[in-house]
């Protein structure tokens, strides 16, 4: 039931990533009406001239994908009174998405634009409070339950199940875990002192959707999509979902968020089966649900898959905090967050001293 | 010294050290964004390379899809969006019904676009593209987003004192293109148009000639540059429209970044 339920979950997030730009194309052509350079004989065929300035977007489209998906918003805008009104509700992706009107952020996209512009933009703090809030109460569910990358990352642990099925020997090289908030340090450190935004570059899931709406509207890929791939075969091949684990700075950002967080996956010793390690084979972010102590990380993403294989029903979610120490950061990820904090402050004072006449 | 005093002093010259440090590195980045080549779309600021964080919303709401965004080989402005005029200008969010766009000359046919603000800094979540109030004046004061330059050794009004189509399709027409010189005789080759006719063509009867000169006016919107005929363009055909083909010759008007004084 739970897993059906993030599966939909999933599904809803791979859409909107994919259906938000075909619903902006439709509105741009619906509004210009003409073919555009750049779509010229690629996404939408012929010239200007053959193209009737009344002519619906439906009827400009000849790529048969967009002309599936203009037909499907069309349907969808048919009754309304102002579609574009409606179209204009959908905008964005991964890294800053509008949806029905709604603004969400990812709160490395403020932090990273805060620091490196030295500009606080109220609108965009405004839109990572919904993140934030739901990784303090719930962790990083984003990963377990929306992230693109994660059911990438699902796909390739399923294909690495099969291969190692087949009697092949497969590495998985593991590396601490420590790398991703060393990497969530650099690329805010690399934001406050020089400038630049790295995240979106770097963030797969970022990637991800700006690929597709490089595909929709401009029908060519960048190096995201070598990236991409890059990612899913060495996931594949080289270490089991190592770049969700130990790399994402995106997941360092919401364990630490979700640190304390309220909702948390609890083991009831007396069922737990000794010697069974069920729940570790499936867990995406690598947590040892079976132990004790430490069991249970700050990167367990609440999905849930560990509940649902156990054996022994000897897992279940748990809305109270536990009697076992809370899960806690690492030495270093404080140090960095120490040295980020620092370094901020040191930054806000000065300018302050140097703003005020 | 005691032990506060200390601390004092370390987090001071830390802090000093970071600021300092910080703020040359701020100046570089203004400076090269102000270098930059590329055509930001309109609203953006200073600190726009800092604020943006890549999000392309404003590619997804441009009306015209005249915004495109830079290719891995931009380095740093990688996946920022920025406008190619010659390819598709800055419409400014305006609908066909609109007083500045002079529909009848240019490429696309225009469609109803109804946008109170400039869509780009509308959907802007950063504050990198501000938002401009969709109103000729206002677009006029606000928008920079380049300065338009003629390469007077190509330009047809300057070489052989025809054409005039930058002018006629210039929003601002008058403000920021002006066919003003007055010393020079017409002399129209081969005879096939006469002055009166093209004089008749862009409305102005009583002008002096077709040489046209950008003020500072300019806000870079880049029709002009879409339109030049420069490189297609034959006498007789005056004034069809004109089919700009993928290889064509640049401009002889082209968009550029104004470097405004410090």
């Amino acid at each position: 039931m739970n897993q059906w339920l993030r599966r939909l979950t999933q599904l809803f997030a791979l859409a909107v990533v994919i259906v938000i730009p075909f619903m902006s194309l439709y509105a741009a052509v619906m509004q210009s009406g003409t073919t555009f350079p750049v779509l010229e004989g690629n996404m939408i065929g012929g010239m200007a001239s053959d193209v009737q300035p009344t002519a619906m977007p439906t009827d400009q489209a000849t790529n048969p994908v967009v002309q599936v998906a203009f037909h499907a918003i069309q349907a969808v805008t048919a009754g309304m009174e102002n579609p574009l009104e409606f179209l204009f509700m959908f905008k964005g992706g991964n890294w800053s998405l509008v949806i029905f009107g709604v603004q969400i952020s990812d709160p490395l996209a403020f932090v990273a634009s805060a620091l490196a512009s030295r500009h606080f933009e109220f609108s965009l703090f405004i839109s990572i409070l919904i993140p934030i809030g739901l990784a303090m109460v719930a962790g990083p569910v984003w990963c377990g339950w929306l992230c693109p990358i994660n059911t990438l990352g699902e796909v390739s642990s399923w294909i690495r199940k099969q291969i190692q099925a087949l009697g092949l020997d497969l590495p998985d090289y593991q590396i601490t875990r420590q790398t991703k908030y060393a990497l969530l340090v650099a690329g805010i450190g690399s934001a406050l002192v020089f400038q630049i935004t790295i995240f979106p570059y770097l963030l797969p899931y970022v990637l991800f959707s700006r690929e597709m709406f490089r595909i929709i509207f401009f029908h060519t890929m960048g190096y995201g999509a070598l990236i991409l791939g890059v990612i899913f075969l060495a996931d594949v091949f080289v270490w089991r979902r190592g770049f969700c684990r130990y790399l994402c700075p995106g997941g360092a950002t919401l364990s630490i968020l979700g640190s304390s967080r309220l909702i948390n996956i609890e083991r009831d010793k007396y069922n737990c089966i000794s010697g069974c390690v069920e729940c570790e084979e499936v867990c995406e972010p690598g947590m040892k649900p079976y132990l004790d102590d430490e069991g249970i990380g700050v990167d367990c993403t609440n999905c849930g898959k560990c509940i649902a294989n156990c054996p022994g029903d000897a897992l279940e979610y748990d809305v109270t905090k536990p009697d076992k120490p809370e899960p806690t950061l690492s030495v270093q990820a404080k140090a960095g967050l120490v040295v980020i904090g620092a370094l901020t402050a040191g930054y806000v004072i000065v300018s302050a001293y140097v703003l005020l006449p | 010294m005691n032990r506060r005093g200390l601390l004092g002093l370390i987090g001071g010259i830390g802090a000093a050290a970071t600021s300092g440090g910080a703020s040359a590195v701020e100046e570089s980045a203004k400076t090269a964004e102000k270098f930059s080549e590329l055509i930001r779309p309109p609203g953006a600021s200073e600190e726009f390379l800092s604020k943006c964080i890549r999000c392309f919303k404003c590619g997804e709401a441009c009306p015209y899809d005249s915004i495109v965004f830079a290719d891995d080989e931009r380095g740093i402005n990688y996946g920022t969006p920025y406008v190619m005029p010659r390819d598709t200008p800055c419409y400014l969010c305006q609908s066909k019904d609109s007083d500045i766009l002079k529909e009848s000359v240019l490429k696309g046919e225009l469609k109803d676009v109804d946008a109170d603000s400039l869509r780009c800094g509308e959907v802007c979540p950063t504050g990198a593209l501000d938002e401009i109030p969709n109103d000729p004046e206002t677009i006029e004061d606000t928008v920079e987003m380049g300065q338009s330059e003629i390469d007077r050794s190509r330009c047809l009004g300057w070489t052989q004192n025809i054409c005039s189509r930058c002018y006629r399709v210039c929003p601002y027409a008058d403000d920021a293109i002006e066919l003003s010189p007055k010393d020079y005789d017409l002399n129209v080759p081969d005879g096939n148009i006469s002055k009166e006719d093209l004089g008749e063509a862009i409305g102005r009867p009583d002008a002096y000639g077709f040489k046209p000169v950008v003020t500072d006016a300019c806000i870079g919107c880049g029709i002009c540059e879409s339109e030049c005929p420069y490189g297609n363009y034959t006498v007789g055909d005056y004034p069809v429209t004109l089919e700009i083909p993928d290889d064509a010759e640049p401009a002889a008007i082209q968009v550029t970044k104004r470097v405004k004084e410090l």
